[in-house]
């Protein structure tokens, strides 16, 4: 930790703090249990009363002092747990903190925890109020409460994150080592706090499918961590979590401030390994195709993997929500995404931005069951290879027809997914798209002929019309 | 000897306030100085910043001056009491005293 940023917070060594609050309440239960016996025997016997009057001063001082005391000892045990529970901070037992832990409005540490069940909006007042100290504050010793509060601005958010990152990053390392440097053989193996006899193959089996998962899971860390080293153009890191198969929302530019944000869903076999490189590139290359079609107007585009996506397209009889051909993954992202839209919103600086939804294959399905559910607060959707997106008709998604846009290639073999699976593909007739040659601009456009993935391809045309349709210029959609 | 002179005996308040002497002396072994454990908060590290430092100056070090400077006064103000009682009392007088020390 950063010793000379945490000089500028208060702090409290729990051990230290603990001890002198003990002895000092024992000195004032001794004040306590004798003066009253004193100062009667003072007084009778004529005794000079000076010494006796400032032990008593002394008492009530200490009535006053130690309560408080016990109280921020208590308060700052509670912020230890807190701190301590990702290994951040914490881990000597002193925790620091901006301003006076007993706060009549409660300290932001314990008010950041009671945001997390708020809308956007009202976190995002919350924030506003909020001294530069104590943004800076949470922003030091909360990064994984802050980096995934909606409602904060995305540049402390990245702030946040970046530290989880790094954090995530050791600890991951950390653990590989632990799981995969052989031990000698005749040094105890323990998994799980279980004996593992050496002489046992099968029983290593669990030890080294979690180094596998590990290993996976690292390089995609690295991929984003080396994205956001890169500058030109910036990138920031909104959301980020490494439960599960991984949660990650990086932006390229910083949607606050852009007159046009997209955002970009990733469809099956998205997660947290070194595959995100490959989103994360399609991100860029909507990001470049954006800026050079509008020069005048400010972009960003946002790969948000903000849901599990499903792993397989193959049917799994035993987990059939697991895979492609249930639309359960995208029922449970879809409020994920629509409060994700919403935080866009809330945090943009000056007004609306121009916002645009664009879903690859299954995170169409994501888009399209978020958008019949409720208001998805942007302007347009994009439907890349979509599979179908829950509903039977563009006019059941609760936007403006015109606004939906949807492509698939020729030879692209998502073509062929039957319309009881997912819903009618967008790219059907019956779905109500349409093509148009004319000013206005087709609905439904046309891509270069390809595979599942090409659309990113160099040359593919689908890229044109994404950054049309990303910076609100119609009229060239093709 | 007179036989109207009272025979003299040990004062008995001076032994009463030598037992008031020996309870302050056992009290001081729980009112014990504060100093160390105020000087954690604000200047030491259990507490610190501006708050701690202000609750140092202006409640803790006064009390921890308060006690540390009572803990000897407390046994001295008693001994100087002592010293302006007479050892003996007409026994008379004496029988007056503890008639009162032990209505107390």
């Amino acid at each position: 930790m950063n010793t000379s940023a945490s000089n500028r917070y208060a702090s409290i060594d729990l051990d230290v703090l603990g001890q002198a609050v003990a002895d000092l309440e024992e000195t004032l239960n001794g004040l306590h249990q004798w003066l009253p016996g004193l100062e009667r025997d003072f007084a009778y016997f004529g005794v000079d009363t000076a010494s006796l009057n400032r032990l008593g001063a002394a008492k009530r001082e200490l009535d006053s002092v130690v309560p408080d005391l016990r109280e921020r000892h208590r308060r700052a045990e509670i912020l230890l747990v807190h701190q301590s529970n990702y290994r951040l901070h914490g881990e000597d037992g002193v925790v620091h903190f901006t301003g006076d832990l007993i706060d009549g409005n409660g300290h932001v540490s314990h008010q950041i925890h009671d945001q997390t069940s708020r809308p956007p909006g009202e976190v995002n007042q919350w924030w506003t109020g909020l001294g530069d100290d104590e943004k800076n504050y949470l922003t030091e010793y909360h990064p994984y409460l802050l980096g995934r509060l909606d409602g904060v601005p995305v540049s402390f958010r990245d702030q946040a994150n970046r530290a989880v990152l790094a954090h995530e990053i050791e600890r991951l390392r950390h653990e590989l080592s632990r799981l995969i440097n052989p031990p000698g053989l005749d040094t105890p193996l323990y998994f799980d706090g279980r004996p593992v006899p050496p002489t046992d193959p099968m029983a290593h089996l669990p030890r080294l499918q979690e180094a596998s998962r590990l290993g996976q899971r690292l390089p995609g860390l690295l991929a984003i961590q080396e994205r956001l080293e890169r500058t030109d153009p910036p990138a920031y890191l909104i959301d980020f979590s490494t439960q599960g198969l991984g949660r990650t929302v990086i932006s390229i530019g910083n949607p606050d401030e852009a007159d046009n944000v997209g955002t970009y869903v990733p469809g099956t076999g998205s997660q947290l390994d070194e595959r995100i490189n490959t989103d994360i590139r399609r991100a860029d290359i909507m990001f470049d195709d954006a800026h050079d079609a509008a020069k005048s107007s400010s972009t960003a585009v946002i790969m948000w993997l903000g849901y599990n996506a499903p792993q397989d397209v193959i049917l799994d009889v035993q987990n059939p929500s697991h895979t492609a051909w249930s639309p359960s993954r995208a029922e449970s992202a879809a409020p994920n995404l629509r409060r994700f839209q919403e935080t866009l919103r809330v945090t943009h600086i000056e007004g609306n931005s121009h916002n645009t939804l664009l879903g690859h294959s299954y995170g169409t399905t994501v888009i399209g069951h978020a958008a019949k559910e409720g208001d998805i607060h942007v302007d347009n959707l994009v439907f890349i290879a979509s599979p179908g997106v829950g509903v039977n008709h563009v006019s059941d998604l609760g936007v403006d027809a015109g606004h939906v846009f949807a492509t698939t290639a020729h030879g692209d073999p998502i073509l062929f997914t039957p319309d009881r699976i997912l819903g009618t593909q967008p790219s059907s007739n019956r779905f109500g798209l349409h093509t148009i040659d004319g000013t206005i601009g087709p609905t439904y456009f046309r891509s270069n002929p390809g595979g599942h993935s090409s659309y990113w391809d160099n040359g593919n045309k689908a890229r044109n019309n994404f950054a049309y349709i990303i910076t609100g210029q119609y009229g060239f959609v093709r | 000897m007179d036989d109207e002179t009272p025979p003299m005996v040990p004062n008995p308040m001076k032994a009463a306030l030598e037992q008031v002497l020996k309870r302050a002396q056992r009290a001081l072994d729980d009112i014990m100085d504060i100093t160390g454990p105020a000087e954690t908060i604000g200047v030491g590290q259990g507490w610190t910043g501006s708050v701690a430092q202000d609750t140092y100056d202006h409640s803790l070090a006064p009390a921890a001056n308060d006690i540390s400077t009572s803990r000897t006064d407390l046994i001295t103000d008693i001994e100087t009491s002592l010293g302006a009682m007479d050892d003996l009392v007409p026994e008379d007088v004496a029988e007056l005293m503890q008639a009162e020390l032990n209505s107390r």
